[in-house]
């Protein structure tokens, strides 16, 4: 066991250290944090503004850090000849196979709980400024220290690793990620404490929304061990359009309007659903890593 | 000139032969087929017309743009990161020819698919319409929005009515909102009075009975539905306007004798029982016949690939600076935003009593419009599907912009800064 | 009059910095060399000594944090001086999707050669490695020697003055390794100006006129190869210092 869990950790760091992985982040919370901000578009409703930017968010930046990192992650193990060195020694292929999908997979919950924190700061922040508008009979606004909360996440990490890098030589792209993790996740539980069961309700929404991720994580390692970067991408692109008619099952963000929520049973229940499909795809990897020459 | 043949030739071969463009000729003709029997249509020929060369030939071109941005993104970071960059920096061959020869490659391969897809559209859309001549559309001859709103100025802010918030803006600023406004303002016609638009009379002269024709749309205080009723002159050319407000109205005009008006003027009568209004600037043109739909359909693959050009340069300029995954990621990102960045100028034309935080993204909207101009105004498709003459200037500006200016430009800038990169 | 040093490097110092300019390694410090047209020079040393930056920067690829680099009299970024110059890298780097004789006549249009010339020059070429039965091969399927040939005859296209072979013998088989060091010995026989660099001692020595060591990034001795008294090898690890042992002992028990 112990030598896969080495190889899922060395996974997870490397595409955790990944330029891309940083820069995917970084987008999907800018799409958190100003979509609910900017007054010209929310159209005066800056709460379903900023549920609807954090589960798209997800959806989407999920889908790409998933796909990507599980591509290069995998493909560069080819490509560069570790993986032959890693299979002489005693590591099965199948076992090497899932624990890079393992580290893939652990990569990307990491980066979830980022953006799940700064959609729970910026709906908290909606609806306590939802709040004050009401009694202020003002324009709704998102709550002040929310947007600095979602905006730190976003340029402190930055500063940070670049100091940590400057006079200790961190490696600035994973520590700019764990800090932004850090921030992330301090900002959301921070938040549930501001609105209440409010910002709640947007957990299971935002849980059922990463599902689709892992599956499309899953399919994208198995493409990678057979076909290259291209190919594998193209392929991962032609799976997620096969599960688009089941995605409407994860993308449940109209359930939370108007004080709605998405039950904790329909999340377990999806997620169940998902497995099939990931253990599918795992399997197939399985199939090419073991004909790979 | 060989060693930048070379080079577009290997740039070639690499596609080829990793049967990359293969495929995405093989996609974008299958999608030409498909897209007919995926969107539904309103059930009509134009409607089925609409549908391929809007959806088809758009969804094509959107393909290829990413493909060939995908490639560009790719092409010196994977030569760069494989050592293959440095043998072709040792040879007596300058980087700008390296880069401009990759440029040239990666358009003329993506520019042959767009072709490929223009050649089956008209297939798609149905032979009958392909006979089909397209339209100059000619506005009336008017000093340009900023123009006008630089005469306005002085009067409006003296005027007692304008707010204080805009005396104290930025002069910039004010004209702006000026120019805005003077692009959306309403000309009023009362009952029984004439109103006439001036159109270059050298595109309007020998135009014959029943080819012509003019498109309006008329509007009232309320944007009420409300009956039209009138007469148009042109020439000797006339019209009866008979309908309603707030749609797009084409009247053929045609020799019906009586009084001839001034050359190169449209006048229009207003026989209703009240006032209507259009906006000069945008509800008045003149649909004058131009040339044959393929004459059109060549036009707007040139202009096509023109911008396709551009894209190309600019993923090869992030190439040259930025590892592939992350050049990639930076353009499409940039190219998304420059989609939706003129929509949210459009929404929020207004600034005044806008949050800090709203003005910021206003400016940010506009800077990233303003830059991304050239490929975001480039829009030759739906003018094609609406039978309206992609404009041979505009086409040559396309061209003259986008295919050489700015990809040459961008070449400078990648050939500077690929032995710094190089440098690691 | 053409100048008698192809290559001069004078008090050259490659210092490679971090993010944040802060130097991280000093390749090179204070080289100065000179290559002589018509010899073989050998720039030998230990893994890390600054052969691969130096050779990089003659090549123009880096360019010198301090001193000045000459490259037939001109900058090595100059195109001119680039015409003048074959350059065979440790590995093979080639395009995998192109034949050996389209690899080659590529190299020889980046060179300026006509179609003709360059198609009898492909033709030359590749009967002078011994590639001409799988020419239309893609160099994706080569072996290692075959692909380091077909690397070779690319180097050798342009008619170039000086060619800089980086380990050119590294990874073949003794076959191939003298086949390289007769081409290179035939080729410095016809007045090409030759600059190596090799950890094989053994095959400087039986190539090179006169050669160089370095050591962490210094040149710690210099002469013609003739005049050593001793062997390569002996002479190298004379200025280098002596081989380490590991310590075995904890692994055997």
């Amino acid at each position: 066991m112990r030598p896969y869990v080495s190889i899922t950790q060395a996974t997870a760091l490397e595409v955790l250290s990944s330029p891309l992985s940083l820069l995917v982040l970084l987008a999907a919370l800018a799409m958190e944090v100003f979509a609910p901000v900017f007054h010209y578009h929310q159209f005066g409703d800056a709460t379903r503004m900023a549920r609807d930017a954090a589960i798209s968010a997800l959806f989407t930046c999920g889908a790409v850090f998933a796909v990507f990192g599980a591509i290069r992650s995998v493909r560069r193990e080819i490509e560069t000849g570790t993986m032959e060195m890693a299979l002489a020694h005693p590591v099965s292929r199948s076992g090497f196979f899932l624990a890079k999908a393992a580290g893939v997979a652990v990569a990307f919950t990491v980066f979830a709980v980022a953006v799940i924190g700064i959609a729970l700061t910026m709906f908290a922040g909606a609806a306590v400024g939802g709040a004050i508008a009401e009694e202020t009979a003002q324009l709704a606004r998102v709550y002040g220290p929310c947007v600095a909360a979602g905006v730190a996440a976003m340029v402190l990490p930055l500063v940070l690793a670049a100091a940590l890098n400057r006079f200790f030589r961190f490696r600035f792209t994973l520590t700019a990620f764990l800090l932004a993790t850090a921030i992330a996740a301090v900002a959301g539980v921070s938040s549930m404490f501001l609105a209440g069961g409010d910002a709640m309700r947007l957990v299971p929404a935002a849980v059922l929304a990463v599902a689709p991720a892992y599956v499309l994580a899953a399919a994208a390692a198995a493409f990678a061990v057979r076909f290259r970067a291209n190919a594998a991408a193209a392929l991962s692109g032609v799976a997620l359009v096969l599960m688009l008619p089941a995605a409407d099952n994860y993308y449940r963000a109209e359930a939370l309007a108007r004080g709605g929520t998405v039950p904790p049973a329909y999340v377990a229940l999806a997620f169940a659903a998902a497995v099939p499909a990931v253990v599918g795809f795992l399997l197939i990897g399985i199939h090419f890593s073991r004909n790979r020459e | 000139m060989r060693a930048f043949l070379g080079i577009f030739q290997l740039e070639l071969k690499a596609l080829s032969r990793s049967r990359s463009l293969l495929m995405l000729a093989a996609a974008s003709a299958a999608w030409m087929f498909v897209v007919p029997r995926l969107v539904v249509g309103d059930g009509t020929a134009e409607g089925m017309r609409e549908v391929c060369l809007g959806y088809g030939l758009g969804g094509v071109l959107a393909l290829v743009t990413v493909s060939m941005l995908a490639a560009a993104t790719g092409s010196l970071a994977r030569e760069r990161a494989e050592k293959r960059l440095q043998l072709t920096m040792v040879r007596p061959v300058r980087y700008f020819a390296i880069v401009a020869a990759k440029i040239a490659a990666l358009s003329s391969a993506g520019a042959a698919v767009l072709a490929l897809a223009c050649a089956l559209a008209p297939f798609c859309a149905g032979s009958a319409s392909n006979h089909r001549r397209c339209v100059h559309v000619l506005r009336p001859l008017m000093p340009s929005p900023r123009e006008e709103a630089k005469a306005m100025y002085a009067e409006y802010m003296k005027s007692p009515d304008t707010p204080d918030a805009v005396k104290k803006a930025r002069p910039s600023t004010v004209l702006r909102l000026l120019a805005t406004r003077a692009w959306d303002r309403y000309d009023t016609v009362r009952t029984n009075a004439v109103t006439a638009w001036r159109f270059p009379a050298a595109d309007v002269r020998g135009v014959r009975s029943g080819e012509v024709s003019a498109r309006l749309k008329f509007s009232n205080t309320y944007n009420a539905r409300q009956d039209v009723a009138g007469e148009l002159r042109l020439g000797e050319l006339s019209a009866a306007v008979s309908n309603l407000t707030q749609a797009v109205l084409v009247f053929p005009l045609a020799d019906r004798g009586g009084e001839a008006g001034e050359e190169g003027v449209l006048s229009f009568r207003n026989l209703g029982k009240d006032a209507l209004m259009l906006r000069p600037r945008r509800d008045v043109e003149l649909l004058i016949p131009a040339d044959s739909f393929f004459w059109n359909l060549l036009r707007s693959w040139v202009e096509m690939a023109a911008t396709l050009t551009l894209v190309v340069a600019f993923g090869l300029f992030l190439s040259a600076s930025l590892g592939r995954p992350v050049a990639l990621f930076t353009a499409i990102v940039f190219l998304l935003v420059s989609e939706m960045s003129p929509s949210v100028v459009e929404q929020y034309p207004d600034e005044f009593g806008a949050t800090l935080s709203d003005r910021i993204g206003l400016m940010v909207a506009r800077t990233v419009t303003e830059v991304s101009h050239p490929i975001s105004s480039m829009n030759p498709l739906e003018r094609l599907s609406r039978d309206e003459c992609v404009e041979p200037r505009e086409v040559a500006r396309a061209v003259a912009v986008n295919a050489f200016a700015l990809p040459l430009a961008l070449a400078l800038l990648a050939a500077f800064v690929l032995p710094f990169k190089q440098e690691g | 009059m053409e100048a008698e040093n192809v290559v001069s490097l004078d008090n050259v110092s490659k210092t490679f910095r971090d993010f944040w300019l802060r130097p991280t390694v000093s390749a090179v410090d204070g080289l100065s060399l000179a290559v002589r047209r018509g010899e073989v020079f050998g720039l030998l040393g230990p893994n890390g000594s600054g052969k691969s930056t130096t050779i990089k920067m003659i090549l123009g690829l880096l360019s010198p944090s301090a001193g000045e680099v000459k490259l037939f009299g001109l900058s090595p970024r100059s195109v001119a001086a680039r015409r003048r110059l074959g350059y065979l890298p440790e590995l093979s780097f080639l395009h995998p999707f192109l034949t050996a004789a389209e690899t080659i006549g590529y190299y020889a249009g980046l060179c300026g050669l006509s179609r003709r010339e360059a198609s009898r020059r492909t033709r030359e070429l590749l009967a002078m490695v011994g590639l001409e039965s799988v020419a239309k091969r893609p160099v994706g399927e080569f072996s290692k020697g075959m692909a380091r040939r077909v690397a070779l005859a690319s180097a050798l296209v342009g008619r170039p003055e000086l060619l800089v072979l980086d380990e050119p013998t590294s990874g073949l088989d003794p076959i191939s390794t003298k086949e390289v060091k007769t081409l290179v010995k035939a080729l410095a026989q016809g007045g090409m100006t030759v600059l190596t660099t090799s950890h094989l001692l053994a095959d400087a020595e039986d190539i090179c006129d006169r050669v160089m060591i370095l050591n962490h990034g210094k040149s710690v001795a210099e002469g013609e190869v003739s005049s050593l008294g001793t062997s390569l090898e002996e002479f190298f690890l004379a200025k280098v210092g002596s081989v380490q042992d590991f310590a075995l002992a904890p692994f055997l028990r």
